[in-house]
């Protein structure tokens, strides 16, 4: 039976993930378990497994999927603690390395502002669109990913080569940039050596030779496996090769490539002649008769190393490297019959070992089935990272098990006279491959008398897994171990019986034509001369490697952008071309900076709302109708229905609501906000204040205080005396006092000395309100012609409403934006609003238009008796504080209201700040944070930014019972959806002429 | 030309440094990297880099602070070092530096005869000021019986038996601890001090061959092959200097100054030198 759990947005990279689907296929009761991230290509995967169904189908590339085969569903359980634990790990890995870890481009941009290369270990369907993004950005790009197409890689190629800059890779596995190593690599010292390779494991091989000779390489650059087809026509491998000419501390340069196509090898031969430096060049797979000039042609990669020690110390090539195998006079024979089996982890190792067995051999040609370089008369080379074992699996140099089940294979069969292996050590292999392949090596030789095992270790001295101890453990097993791969072979083939003995091979002048140097680029010059500075998005244990060698490195935790939604990335690519919105964006968050919300009035709203003088009710967020409203609101329509005398009961005022006969707008419509269901009718006050900068205008209701009060959806007669207390004492005695101050109150002023006290705005007011009532208390005092009393009770009143300041707060927030809205231009939001049914925004460049997604339900903490269950979803235009950069957006100013609404403690609030941080245009200086090292709110939300992250703005809410006239239960916090983002820049690209279709 | 040691620049090669750089490329390993100088070897053998305001070594090269600090933080011992054309390269693993030798300015570090009567060596400031120096509690290895017979042997090296020389060269070759071996450095101050006195003198002839089967550590080996080719460190011509001006004050200065050169290694020299002045007496004497 197949059980599945998802954990959503919980982005892992692949090698993390096949190494966890290898720790949860080991839990008990799991009979077969695959963890991956959700992506499509990962979907058929699971279905290759028989691991898929709805939940697998209906996973969110971001989502990561745990799939197991079980005859018992508890196992599951088990399998998540599996998970959740190796992830822990992770974590305090990450601690200990204490990386700079970013989530965007443009942060690891900013992070590493001189970076230099872009190192892109992603799934290949986004690698493209990564490189691209780096080469926009002037930057090199190394690609260990694969699956990127022949047409990308053409593309980009050409456009890297006009830019001056080299795209090394796809499917670049390794590489050495100024004596770093990059990806899969090992530690090579550094000498007067320059290589350049369309193969990893050929690179590998060569450069840990040079090494062992006591010879050095400065720069190993991987140009990825079809850099010298037809179609790429070797661009990065001509650019590398003519800036390591260039560069004076290289003596000799080594070309690598698997067989290039005819056109391409003379060109670059060609190219080679023109090098002003002697050349040693291997097309694995050809044999050269003869050294042409001061380029000289390798057979095997031991060779290519060995000629390129000699001309590196200033001696000249030998015309044979016959070098005595280390292991020459064993008496160990394998008897006629048997067979020689390679199981290779390394693909270019296995095809020179099916080159030189073929050979000597006379086997005829390689095979071209899928996983074997050689398959002839029971010979055979398996290549063990080909992508049919590695698909959802780790590559072999990491993990032993393919090859250990096929030394058990082939053990057992009795025509295999000789095991071929080789240990490719470095940065990224196994710890300890030698002793992990240990027990399976010792179990064959044990069981199967004769049967002989050779390896070779492809590795330096100071490689993590160390060369020496590599080696000692496998000849402690008896197997022989030689120096290189080629003399392995040799040696499988001399206890056969059959030695291979090169023909000396002279060094013959060249003739032929020589290439015309493409013009060194400046930047590969200094990418080849300087440490490299690296942004890594992907596989994170790089970036450690680059930072332990001299090189700078910035993690970027790579996701998908926009979740891997190929329409939303395309649109994305396309806005990042547009410099302008940057600018729109700064002239828009400006308009927030230089806003001055004044408070001017406390007014009936019919007296500013013409709108409400007749039967008509303001509610929260976008528009809705009365069947759409959620319980609570249509409680608070009820008790404003009452107040208002439009009905003397509960179901006359139900019977008007449903009626048609009122009209419910939106109060963002309207130059108003209002809290939760917002409801607001024409003689309930509301604050008047007036943003002075841009003269606009903006209106909210009083805050009731707490309990039972209408905007949590309760209409009982206490609520609805309260109203009329508010609309005849409240309201006209603020009014008196804020029209007995000079200009009204400067709200700024007000925010500024707050925020600064512990206040978010939202969910917190205690500071603000102390210091409104600070403001009138004095006048309120001395005001004339003012019963005694009603003076007392408002004082009375403004005193026990720690949240008076938050409707004062929200009508400052929507004169704000709307003075922001004055100008349509820019991705910046200028509304989040909710009415419990939908989530609506509007964006600063599309004016008045919505864009809605269905609301979240709040998480958070509930009073004594009630539970989430109990909770409305999201209602009310109160996420205009989120809008203008406070309430959720600042969670860091105010750690005493955290733990409140459940989001933990001060560590937690700061990561909700920083989180929210990315994906903002910018911060506000006039309300600096002390908790955040007076760091401006985050200011201006950037509909580009949420896409591309899937972070959504978080919003500290109260909660509403969902029934109507219980009122609040709990307080929490709740995110925006992101659909209504998606839309919002959906509609913008296309207002600025995008293709939006689908592809 | 190369100018004489007591013109110290802050870029200066030693001229038997400039005599022995290979003349086409050579690969080899940074040998030994110290607090304010480093080695490397090339072809078997070293080459000395110290920072300004250290004495140039025979086989070495003074460099500005700025360039030996670079050199100190990014070197390492194996890492490759190239030298071709005068020019020699550090490959290491924070980056690649160059020092270019052919613009520094060369110092004749070679021994000059120092033409005293010989009668008179007794009576110089040099051998009155070595002879007042306790070199019992200053040197690297225990003044027991068998070095005082040693040392007895050197003191005596004329009239000493083959047996005699064999038993006293076997005897110091090697011998003590650190970089520079106390014994090697008593040899070396021996034989440099004979060297700047006599025409011809076969000690040096019978070290060398010692050196052939007894083995010393490869930078004692540097001092060794310099001195047989006549050239000492900038420090020791200083000192040797000092039978010109015969002050006794300034001698004395120079000796505290060489007393501070490595652990025990500038006292070691100082007694070799002061067995070679008396070996030189104790022949004029017979």
């Amino acid at each position: 039976m197949i059980y599945t759990r998802i954990k959503e947005n919980s982005y892992q990279d692949s090698i993390n993930l096949m190494l966890l689907t290898n720790s949860v296929n080991t839990v008990d009761g799991v009979n077969s378990a695959q963890v991956m991230m959700g992506t499509d290509a990962n979907k058929d995967l699971f279905k290759d497994a028989d691991l898929y169904n709805d939940v697998v189908a209906n996973a969110e590339p971001n989502d990561m999927v745990v799939a197991i085969d079980s005859d018992d569903e508890a196992v599951l359980d088990k399998v998540m603690e599996e998970v959740e634990n190796y992830l822990s790990d992770l974590s305090v890995k990450k601690d200990s390395d204490s990386l700079e870890n970013v989530a965007t481009w443009s942060e690891a941009v900013d992070a590493l502002p001189d970076s230099n290369v872009a190192l892109i270990s992603i799934p290949g369907i986004y690698a493209a669109d990564e490189i691209e993004r780096a080469l926009d950005a002037d930057k090199h790009a190394f690609v260990f990913s694969d699956n990127v197409s022949i047409e990308d890689e053409v593309r980009l190629k050409k456009k890297a080569h006009e830019k001056g800059l080299l795209v090394m890779g796809p499917d670049s596995g390794t590489g050495m940039i100024s004596s770093v190593p990059l990806a899969f690599t090992n530690v090579i010292k550094p000498g007067n050596i320059g290589m350049v390779g369309a193969s990893g494991t050929g690179i590998q091989e060569a450069t840990t030779i040079i090494d062992r000779l006591g010879g050095g390489v400065v720069n190993a650059v991987g140009v990825g496996g079809r850099d010298l087809s037809e179609e790429v026509g070797a661009i990065t491998m001509l650019d590398a090769l003519s800036a390591m000419d260039q560069q004076a501390d290289v003596d000799v340069i080594v070309a690598i490539s698997k067989p290039p196509a005819k056109a391409v090898r003379d060109k670059v031969v060609a190219m080679l002649h023109s090098l002003s430096k002697p050349v040693v060049a291997i097309f694995l797979g050809e044999k050269p008769e003869q050294n042409e000039g001061d380029v000289h042609f390798a057979y095997t990669l031991e060779e290519t190393a060995r000629m390129a020690v000699d001309l590196a110390n200033g001696e000249k090539v030998k015309e044979t490297y016959q070098t005595e195998l280390t292991n020459a006079d064993t008496d160990i024979k394998i008897p006629e019959g048997k067979t020689v089996k390679g199981l290779y982890s390394g693909g270019t190792l296995a095809s020179e070992a099916a080159t030189l067995i073929a050979e000597a051999l006379e086997l005829g040609k390689l095979s071209k089935e899928e996983g074997y370089k050689l398959k002839t008369n029971g010979f055979e080379v398996m290549d063990l990272g080909d992508d049919m074992y590695t698909q959802g699996k780790p590559h072999p140099m990491i993990d032993p098990e393919v090859r250990i089940n096929k030394i058990k294979e082939y053990a057992a069969d009795d025509n295999t006279g000789v095991i071929l292996l080789d240990v490719v050590l470095g940065y990224g292999s196994h710890p300890d491959m030698a002793e992990a392949l240990k027990p399976a090596i010792e179990e064959a030789m044990n069981n199967h008398e004769g049967l002989q095992f050779i390896a070779t270790v492809v590795g330096t001295q100071n490689d993590p897994q160390e060369y020496d101890h590599t080696r000692q453990v496998l000849e402690d097993l008896g197997v022989l171990v030689e120096d290189s791969n080629a003399k392995a072979v040799r040696l499988a083939l001399h206890i056969m019986g059959k030695d291979l003995a090169p023909a000396p091979k002279p060094t013959v002048d060249y003739k032929g034509e020589k290439a015309a140097l493409p013009e060194p680029s400046e930047k590969v010059i200094d990418l080849l001369t300087t440490k490299p500075r690296v942004i890594n998005m992907g596989v994170e244990s790089f970036s450690s490697v680059i930072k332990k060698h001299g090189g700078e490195a910035v993690q970027y935790d790579w996701r998908p952008r926009a979740g891997g939604n190929q329409k939303l990335i395309r649109i994305l690519n396309e806005l990042d071309k547009m410099d302008e919105i940057e600018e729109q964006n700064e002239r828009v968050i400006d308009r927030f900076k230089k806003s001055a919300p004044i408070l001017k009035d406390v007014v009936p709203a019919y007296t500013v709302i013409p709108e409400l003088k007749e039967k008509a009710l303001l509610h929260a967020g976008p528009p809705m109708t009365w069947d759409d409203m959620t319980s609570p609101m249509k409680g608070s329509c009820i008790g404003a229905a009452l107040f208002e005398g439009w009905a003397e009961t509960e179901d006359e005022a139900m019977e008007l609501l449903g009626s048609g006969e009122v009209k419910f707008i939106p109060c963002h419509h309207v130059d108003a906000v209002g809290p939760m269901g917002g409801i607001t009718s024409a003689n309930m006050p509301v604050f008047v204040v007036k943003n002075r900068t841009n003269d606009n205008t903006a209106y909210c209701q009083m805050n009731e205080g707490i309990g039972a009060v209408l905007r949590f959806g309760a209409y009982n007669e206490e609520v609805v005396n309260r109203l009329h207390w508010m609309k005849d004492v409240l309201g006209p005695i603020l009014s008196k006092a804020i029209k007995e101050t000079e200009n009204g109150i400067d709200l700024n002023v007000v925010i500024a000395r707050a925020i600064t006290m512990g206040d978010e705005f939202h969910q917190r007011n205690h500071a603000a309100s102390l210091i409104f009532l600070k403001e009138v208390a004095p006048i309120i005092v001395a005001l004339k012609d003012v019963d005694e009393k009603d003076k007392q009770d408002t004082v009375q009143f403004l005193a026990d409403t720690d949240q008076f300041f938050l409707n004062v707060m929200m009508a400052a927030g929507k004169a704000i934006v709307d003075g922001a809205r004055q100008v349509k231009e820019g991705t910046i939001v200028t509304t989040l609003s909710r009415n419990g049914k939908d989530f609506g925004i509007r964006v600063s460049a599309l004016g008045d238009e919505w864009f809605t997604a269905p609301v979240n339900n709040p998480k958070g903490l509930y009073f004594t008796g009630y539970s989430e269950e109990d909770g409305n979803p999201d209602v009310g235009d109160s996420a205009i504080t989120e809008t203008v950069g406070v309430g959720g957006m600042a969670m860091v100013a105010a750690p005493a209201v955290t733990r409140f609404v459940g989001a933990g403690g001060f560590q937690d609030a700061l990561d909700v700040s920083n989180e929210m941080d990315r994906i903002t245009a910018g911060n506000n200086p006039n309300w600096s944070i002390p908790t955040w090292d007076f760091k401006g709110a985050a200011l201006g939300i950037d509909i580009r930014k949420v896409v591309e992250t899937g972070v959504t703005p978080i919003i500290n809410t109260g909660i509403a019972h969902k029934e109507a006239g219980k009122g609040q239960v709990g307080a929490g916090t709740v995110r925006a959806p992101l659909g209504c983002f998606e839309k919002a820049l959906v509609a913008y690209a296309k207002s600025v002429g995008i293709s939006v279709e689908d592809e | 030309m190369a100018k004489r040691f007591n013109m110290i620049v802050k870029e200066t090669k030693s001229s038997f440094l400039s005599l022995s750089l290979p003349d086409k490329r050579q690969i080899g390993k940074v040998h030994s990297v110290f607090a304010t100088s480093l080695n490397i070897m090339v072809n078997n053998q070293l080459i000395n880099f110290s920072q300004e305001g250290m004495s140039l070594s025979a086989h070495g090269c003074i460099l500005g602070k700025k360039k030996m600090g670079t050199l100190l933080e990014l070197c390492r011992p194996k890492d490759i070092v190239k030298v071709e054309n005068d020019k020699i390269t550090f490959y290491t693993k924070q980056g690649v530096e160059s020092v270019d030798l052919s613009d520094f300015t060369e110092m004749d570090l070679s021994l000059t005869k120092i033409n005293i009567a010989d009668q008179s060596i007794a009576g110089t400031s040099v051998f009155q000021s070595l002879k007042a120096v306790s070199f019992e509690e200053e040197i690297g290895i225990a003044c027991d019986g068998k070095a005082k017979a040693v040392f007895d042997i050197l003191n005596n090296i004329a009239t000493s038996s083959e047996e005699e020389k064999n038993k006293a060269v076997t005897f110091l070759i090697g011998r003590g601890k650190g970089l520079t071996p106390s014994g090697d450095d008593i040899l070396s101050g021996f034989i440099m001090i004979r060297k700047s006195f006599l025409e011809k003198d076969n000690f040096q002839e019978y070290v060398k061959e010692k050196l052939k089967v007894q083995k010393t550590t490869d930078i004692s080996e540097a001092y060794y092959n310099a001195l047989f080719s006549g050239y000492v460190s900038s420090l020791f011509l200083t000192f040797l200097s000092a039978f010109e001006t015969n002050e006794t004050l300034n001698t004395n200065q120079l000796i505290k100054l060489i007393g501070k050169y490595g652990h025990t290694s500038g006292y070691d020299t100082l007694l070799g030198m002061y067995l070679g002045l008396q070996s030189l007496i104790n022949e004029m004497e017979e």
